[in-house]
């Protein structure tokens, strides 16, 4: 990193992790409100464009990479977690971020999640959930909710629909948390929070799409939001607990949701590599003799 | 066989030691400096089956499996049957089973000639009798061969106690005593067979054993991979084994992922990240890594995947080689992307092949494929210690010299190659993207746009065909006939092409191993002054010859030879072919 040493590195405010590209967003996507947080969270916690890397799907919430200063990948449809943990793997000082729409992760992409979570690589996943696919324009999503109006579901949905905080939980991800686009504040802390924590975090932001949804949804989910910080009560290490607020209909739970400490997949490599150097501790080039018969 | 070879099948169930035996006669022979090479054939059955090999050992030159047998170890006769078409003896060869003078005679189903000799032996009782097991009948079986036809003896028991070095002091002086008595009990009853005598050089110098996986999986090592994400596969599965072990030794990553989307997905990462790195599957992986390869294409991430060919489609003939995923390794994907393969012809081969696709790949930032198949994956050779000097890590081009603001990630460039910069090491941040972008990464939909991007990506494509091409010849020049194949069928085609030679019909071939893109001016300086050209390939639907065909104009009249896989060529099939063309 010689030619970074000599550049002169002056604090960067919040609006200059903005590539400047105008997002194709439709106004009021709650999707800018996810991208503003996100250039809070980086001036916040002063992450290096340099260094830091943001890994997408496809979708419009995939779109994120492109309207973010730093390195970016807009990947295919689906594929974002493996991505994002072999740049990770590659190199463990990056920051690395992945973030995507709820069909990119819960339909095509949800292969991935509980491999994701059980691996714990130190990265962190967002996901912008608006229970739709945005940009197919309107279908049904896996988030959508039972008896959800769409133009694949014309009657109403007849399946029940996916919990992304009931399944990363059961997958034993280390960090699970909710929050929601119409409140940047609360999502800068979550993500921050996020992306401190050393291992996998899950981040389901509730983004709403204004065109395929409406933009009541913003209210709706609002006059619904319990914040977790406030209860004095809610104790994140707690599975049990953690398990209550999936089921919660009455009331949408926000904040960090579960929470683990647990050696990430680096940490157990090392160990790993460790044990395997006795086998390599010779010249590459001297290995051959292992195939002498 | 005239002395210069022999050629050995071994066949029975699981608990008869087929593999430990052939695979100690492989480590003999290699030791004593000789050329060697053993194929491996299972049944359905996972654990215990039955299963057989055929070596086939010689002081000369040894580029393909034994056609036809000279000799027969039969551990059991019913396992016979499963294997019949693939172990047939020649005229004179010979028979070595379990039985004495006292037992019935067995059914044996021999396909094709007969045995001109049977030589019974005990070899269970012996076993007993030596090793207090009848698990060591192989050792026995080992012996009695060794004896018959003038294997190097101190090097058979070398391989036997260096089998079983995890094994207890006891064990392995059981199993020498058996394979002791299995030489004593033929030359106690029985006179060598004088024709089927191994002629042994002397000093020859010695030679390694490995497989086309091991050689692939070392190999990338070697040309600086540390970064493997895989999913078990057969017959490329070895590959990642190995690397789960030498990886980590040297500092790298080796990942099992949930399937080989996944797996083509984090080299991905991984290369964006600045790691060489790369996967290896077979036709239904490879299958599944199609949109992400197109990916590779369209970001320009340097990656390697090697696809170790097996009979197809869907599950096919997992065991069995085939080169029916070619056209899939050229075309296979949506959208025009480019990518290079590239193909070994043998074991050895798999070193500069391996070299060559990072090179490539990491110089040209492009996908590249190595069509390996089943034959050279697992196939055991014996083979001369290579050049390791020549496989060193290539590094990419990376941005330097310039303004931050002025680096463009795809920038149109007389090479088609642009500057990749290093996320976390270089400060010139870009963003890649699947989507159509400009030279600077932004998505664009424009026609103007993408025609351009089309064409520096495919730009590469002209300098990779003069760069990194390379061709194996074989026959004189002025022959009149000529051969062109690919991979593994090199074997069987040099033989022909030697064999024809020296019985007076004068052949060359050749071997493209980058496949795509091809140089075509080498093709067609080849074909110059042929009268006859003979395309082969195992592939039925004639894949290779369609690749050609999309490539340059072949000369008229050009003949083509192909057929299913499941079963490797025969030098006589071939040389049945060419016969038929010469005229
Ligand atoms: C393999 C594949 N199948 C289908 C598509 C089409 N497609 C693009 S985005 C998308 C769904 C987007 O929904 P979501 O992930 O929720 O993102 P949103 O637009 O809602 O943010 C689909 C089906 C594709 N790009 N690739
Ligand atoms: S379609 Fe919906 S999700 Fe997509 S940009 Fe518009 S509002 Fe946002
Ligand atoms: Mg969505």
């Amino acid at each position: 990193m010689e030619a970074m040493q000599q550049a002169v590195t002056p604090p960067l405010k919040a609006t200059d992790y903005k590539s400047g590209l105008k997002p194709v967003w439709c106004p009021g996507c709650g999707d800018f409100g996810v991208l503003n947080a996100m250039c809070q969270v980086f001036q916040q916690l002063e992450l290096r464009p340099e260094e830091t890397i943001i890994f997408s799907g496809i979708g419009c919430s995939s779109r994120l990479p492109g309207y973010l200063k730093s390195y970016g990948f807009n990947s295919v449809h689906g594929r974002v977690l493996p991505i994002a943990i072999g740049a990770k793997l590659a190199n463990p000082e990056l920051n690395v971020i992945a973030a995507g729409g709820d069909g990119d992760g819960f339909s095509i992409g949800i292969g991935h999640f509980p491999h994701t979570c059980r691996r714990n690589v130190d990265f962190t996943y967002i996901v912008m959930d608006n229970n739709i696919y945005g940009l197919t324009k309107g279908q049904l999503s896996p988030t959508s909710p039972a008896e959800m109006n769409t133009t694949t579901s014309n009657f109403g949905s007849i399946e029940t629909p996916i919990n992304p905080i009931a399944l990363a939980v059961g997958c034993e991800a280390t960090f699970v948390a909710r929050t929601f686009a119409g409140d940047i504040k609360h999502m800068v802390n979550v993500m921050a929070l996020g992306i401190q924590h050393k291992g996998f975090s899950f981040i389901q932001v509730l983004s709403p799409c204004v065109t395929f949804v409406g933009k009541e949804q913003f209210v709706i989910i609002k006059n619904k939001l319990h914040y977790l910080q406030d209860d004095p009560e809610y104790d994140p290490s707690d599975r049990a607990a953690a398990f209550r607020v999936v089921d919660e209909t009455d009331r949408i739970s926000v904040g960090v949701i579960y929470h683990k400490h647990k050696p990430d997949y680096h940490d157990n490599l090392e160990i790993l590599r460790q044990a395997a150097a006795v086998k390599g501790d010779r010249k590459i080039e001297d290995l051959v003799e292992i195939f002498r018969p | 066989m005239e002395g210069d070879e022999l050629n050995l099948g071994l066949v029975g169930s699981g608990g008869d030691g087929v593999m430990i035996a052939g695979e100690s006669i492989v480590s003999a022979a290699a030791r004593e400096g000789l050329k060697c090479l053993m194929l491996k054939s299972f049944g359905p059955q996972i654990r215990g089956g039955e299963s057989s090999c055929k070596i086939r050992i010689s002081s000369k030159k040894v580029s393909a499996a034994p056609d036809t047998l000279d000799v027969l170890l039969a551990f059991n006769w019913n396992d016979y049957k499963r294997f019949g078409s693939e172990l047939e003896l020649k005229p004179e060869g010979v028979v070595v089973e379990e039985g004495d003078s006292e037992s019935p005679e067995p059914e044996r189903p021999i396909i094709g000639p007969q045995p001109a000799t049977i030589y019974k032996l005990p070899l269970t009782r012996l076993a007993k009798e030596t090793a207090g097991t009848p698990l060591a009948r192989n050792m026995v079986a080992l012996g009695a061969v060794s004896e018959l036809f003038g294997l190097p003896d101190k090097e058979m028991k070398h391989s036997i106690k260096k089998m079983f070095s995890h094994k207890s002091a006891q064990i392995i002086e059981g199993n020498l005593k058996a394979y002791q008595s299995g030489k004593d009990y033929v030359l106690a009853n029985f006179s060598k067979p004088e024709k089927l005598q191994l002629r042994i050089e002397k000093n020859l110098e010695k030679r390694l054993v490995m497989t086309g996986n091991d050689a692939c999986a070392y190999a990338a090592l070697l040309a600086g991979c540390r970064f493997f994400a895989g999913y078990p596969i057969t017959p490329s599965s070895e590959i990642m084994e190995w690397l789960s072990v030498y990886m980590p030794a040297y500092g790298g990553t080796m990942i099992q992922t949930e399937d080989e989307i996944a797996a083509l997905g984090m080299v991905l990462g991984a290369s964006l990240a600045g790691a060489k790195a790369m996967t290896a599957t077979s036709g239904p992986g490879m299958s599944l890594m199609t949109e992400l390869l197109g990916l590779a294409s369209i970001a320009e991430i340097p990656c390697v995947v090697v696809n170790a060919q097996r009979g197809g489609p869907s599950t096919g003939i997992p065991t069995k080689s085939e080169q029916s995923d070619l056209m899939q390794a050229v075309f296979g994907g949506h959208g025009d992307s480019p990518r290079v393969v590239i193909a070994p012809a043998d074991v050895g081969d798999c070193f500069p092949v391996m070299r060559e696709a990072f090179f490539i790949s990491e110089k040209y930032q492009i996908p590249v494929i190595v069509l390996s198949d089943a034959f050279i994956a697992q196939c055991k050779a014996s083979l001369h210690k290579p050049d390791l000097s020549k496989i060193r890590p290539w590094e990419r081009a990376r941005p330097h010299g310039i303004p931050v603001e002025d680096y463009k990630r795809f920038e149109y460039t007389p090479t088609g190659v642009s500057w990749m910069a290093i996320p976390g090491k270089d400060p010139y941040i870009y963003r890649a993207a699947g989507i159509e972008h400009d030279e600077k990464g932004n998505p664009t939909s424009e026609f103007a746009e993408h025609e351009k991007m089309n064409e520096k990506r495919y730009r590469k494509l002209k300098f990779i065909a003069e760069d990194a091409c390379f061709m194996r010849y074989y026959g004189p020049k002025e022959a009149k006939v000529g051969i062109v194949t690919w991979g593994s069928c090199k074997g069987p085609v040099r033989e022909a092409v030697e064999i024809l030679n020296t019985q007076g019909l004068p052949v060359r071939a050749i071997v493209p191993q980058v496949l795509f893109p091809l140089n075509t001016d080498k093709m067609r300086a080849f074909f110059a002054g042929l009268e006859h050209l003979l395309v082969v390939e195992l592939s039925y639907s004639k894949q290779f010859l369609n690749l050609l065909k999309t490539q340059l104009d072949l000369p008229a009249g050009t003949a083509h030879y192909g057929r299913s896989g499941a079963k490797p060529f025969a030098v006589s099939e071939i040389i049945e072919q060419i016969r038929k063309i010469a005229g």
